[in-house]
């Protein structure tokens, strides 16, 4: 590395620093440490400490936030290892609310809780400092969801579109795909200029290697950051990882341009909520978790928000992820998030396990405000989809039981299993929305009924290739007009038999 | 720390009616505090809980009558009477602040490289008295980590002037620089 270093420049920032050195005293509070354990420290004195407040722990360089001020002492969550802090040290206010560094030198960096590069990278230079809490944007600054945030994901944008400033949840079992759906996404906004954000809460940290390697693999990482808190990490880093992520991405959403942030898990961040108010002796509710633990993601969610042109028309979209246990959604947390998200994608292991990925339930996935969010042509592809998916798993159920069928009924079932077959894609593999069109119309207006089952994937497979080299004019014109005019209509039917055609 | 002992402290001021009595009363707390980290057999003596009532009152009568003034005298009584006589430190350490406060002393702690010489401490304390317009209870400490000059401890707040602080914010600067 060559130091790009001035003697001169060198010489006058320390000349000019050492010309303040002599300026007044440095005034701050102190307080004494009363008790330390479980990351937990009680703490004598700090009169005037504010909740929130960050405050250091001089003798071991530890920093650690003020989350309890009673009568008799400050109840304060160390971010790091309790061991170094002793009884009777020194502690003292900064007179901060804790801060993260944000601008684009985030982009392509993985970083801790506060915000420091933990990539073995240089220091992260700051456009500027922001708040971890800050209030969600009000109501006149913000405007409704109505640009479509593609996912790349056939089902996803076809059946539960999402929006640009939607909340979406990300609801499944563990093993059921939800990471990759999440990176898939993250993957799909390459070009798009939306800048991504994944908070790593509570994971391995080999997980979190591995998301950044497939990152880099598809060259995702350049337009992304990651905020790592995984397992070992103590769990005031675990709590505020995903406020520190948003904290970053608002950046973004207040300078109208577009960012999407991903909370993996926000299950994992509740936990680590519930340690720390049960060492803080707030009283447990349901399953534990302390009183204001639908606050806690509802206040961090609704800073998600597209904003209104007036305030330059950023958006902030996030993808929360929450870990089910054997299906439960009626649980404590996931029942919580699903009734403050705009809508959620179910992932289910029978599915998966069936090899149906992603492993996405059409029928109980909702996206409430997306559908504004669609363009024009896939609204119309995808209309008949949802209806043709439902009627498809009726008679599937049905059509176990009876031994023979009639014409029409077979024939739905036919077209419902090349639909099933349709909407399976490859992990990693997003795809472009013209794309998704041409292959859901196909579909779902019975150019498949005669390719094999087992052949559609390969069909599509073909058809992708087709787009790609001999109908590159057509692509390229759905692309721009956003809509299934008549006369691409037919081009798009003269396509499909060309395919079909060549592919028999 | 508990609460209580803030509202005993609280009561034995309440109970004094003259400047005169505020006096004495505020030297029996520095005296009781001062005997009960001498005398190791007046901390058991308080904390013993096999001791009745009236054996402690008895005790405290012939231990202090005549050498306490009757304020205090009577709220230690009153500390028997409540079950209270083994928390006597922390509710006379609240006493002391409160009494303090009453009379306008602010006690600070001076932490300095070099021990200070008298005519410094006394222009430190007239500068102090100057600026709160209270009366200073000057002790000293010295450390030598601070390299030069001194800190201020008042009240939960330090005012740092030490050569040490100085370099670590240099520090800071231009390594954020």
């Amino acid at each position: 590395m060559s130091l790009d270093i001035q003697p001169d420049e060198v010489a006058s920032i320390l000349r000019s620093e050492l010309e303040s050195l002599s300026s007044g005293p440095q005034t701050y509070e102190v307080g004494s440490v009363l008790s330390v354990g479980d990351g937990i420290a009680r703490v004598h004195g700090l009169a005037g400490v504010m909740a929130g407040e960050l405050v250091e722990f001089p003798k071991s360089g530890l920093r650690g936030m003020a989350l309890n001020l009673e009568d008799s002492n400050v109840g304060v969550a160390l971010f790091g290892v309790d061991t170094e802090v002793q009884e009777g040290d020194e502690v003292r206010r900064t007179e901060t609310i804790a801060s993260v560094p944000a601008g684009d030198d985030l982009s392509g960096r993985v970083v801790d809780a506060l915000g420091v590069a933990i990539d073995g990278g240089p220091a992260i230079k700051a456009t500027e400092q922001r708040q971890i809490e800050l209030k969600a944007p009000g109501i006149i600054e913000r405007k409704d969801v109505h640009e479509p945030m593609q996912t790349g994901i056939k089902v996803i944008d076809a059946l539960t579109p999402i929006g640009r400033g939607q909340r979406e949840l990300i609801i499944g079992d563990r093993k059921t795909g939800k990471t990759a759906l999440a990176i898939d996404t993250i993957i799909n906004q390459r070009g798009h200029d939306v800048h991504c954000f994944y908070v790593a809460i509570g994971q391995k940290r080999s997980t979190v290697v591995q998301v950044v390697e497939t990152l880099k693999k598809h060259g995702a990482m350049e337009y992304t950051t990651i905020i790592a808190a995984t397992a070992s990490d103590p769990a005031a880093m675990q709590f505020l990882a995903p406020y520190s992520g948003t904290a970053m991405a608002e950046y973004y959403r207040d300078n109208g341009k577009h960012a999407l942030i991903i909370y993996d898990d926000l299950t994992k961040q509740a936990q680590a909520y519930r340690q720390l108010s049960l060492l803080l002796r707030r009283p447990p509710g349901r399953e534990a978790y302390p009183g204001d633990i639908f606050y806690l993601h509802s206040r961090l969610l609704e800073r998600s928000a597209k904003m209104s042109d007036a305030e330059g028309a950023g958006s902030l979209t996030s993808l929360p992820i929450i870990e089910t246990q054997g299906g439960d959604v009626s649980a404590y947390i996931p029942t919580n998030v699903i009734s403050i998200t705009d809508g959620q994608i179910f992932l289910e292991s029978d599915l998966f396990n069936s090899g149906q990925r992603p492993a996405i339930n059409p029928g109980i996935s909702v996206s409430r405000v997306g559908g504004d969010a669609q363009i024009k042509a896939m609204k119309k592809v995808a209309g008949t989809l949802r209806l043709d998916l439902a009627q498809y798993r009726e008679l599937a159920a049905f059509s176990q039981f009876a031994s023979d069928l009639d014409a029409g009924t077979r024939k739905q079932l036919e077209r419902g299993q090349r639909l099933m077959q349709v909407i399976k894609q490859g992990v990693h593999q997003p795809l472009d929305v013209v794309k998704q069109i041409v292959i859901i119309y196909a579909g779902t207006r019975g150019y498949l009924d005669e390719v094999d089952v087992d052949k559609v994937l390969d069909f599509e497979v073909a058809l992708n290739g087709a787009l790609d080299s001999s109908y590159v004019d057509f692509a390229k014109a759905l692309e721009a007009e956003k809509n299934l005019t008549e006369e691409l209509e037919e081009q798009l039917k003269g396509i499909l038999e060309e395919v079909k055609k060549s592919f028999a | 720390m508990s609460a209580a002992n803030k509202r005993y402290a609280d009561a034995l001021l309440s109970s004094v009616n003259s400047a005169g009595e505020l006096d004495a009363v505020g030297s029996d707390i520095a005296g009781l505090l001062e005997l009960l980290s001498s005398s190791e057999e007046f901390e058991a003596f308080l904390q013993h809980p096999l001791i009745p009532a009236e054996q402690q009152d008895a005790c405290l009568d012939k231990l202090f009558k005549g050498k306490l003034d009757a304020a205090t005298l009577k709220f230690l009584h009153l500390l028997v009477q409540r079950e209270r006589l083994g928390d006597l430190e922390g509710i006379l350490e609240q006493a002391l602040d409160a009494w303090r406060e009453a009379k306008g002393i602010l006690p600070v702690s001076v932490v300095s490289a070099d021990p200070l010489t008298s005519e410094q401490e006394s222009a430190l304390s007239k500068k102090l008295s100057d600026r709160t317009g209270k009366t200073i209870e000057l002790t000293t400490k010295t450390d030598a980590d601070l390299i030069g000059g001194f800190q201020l401890h008042f009240q939960g707040i330090v005012e740092d002037y030490s050569l040490a602080a100085k370099l670590e914010t240099f520090k800071r600067n231009v390594l954020n620089a």
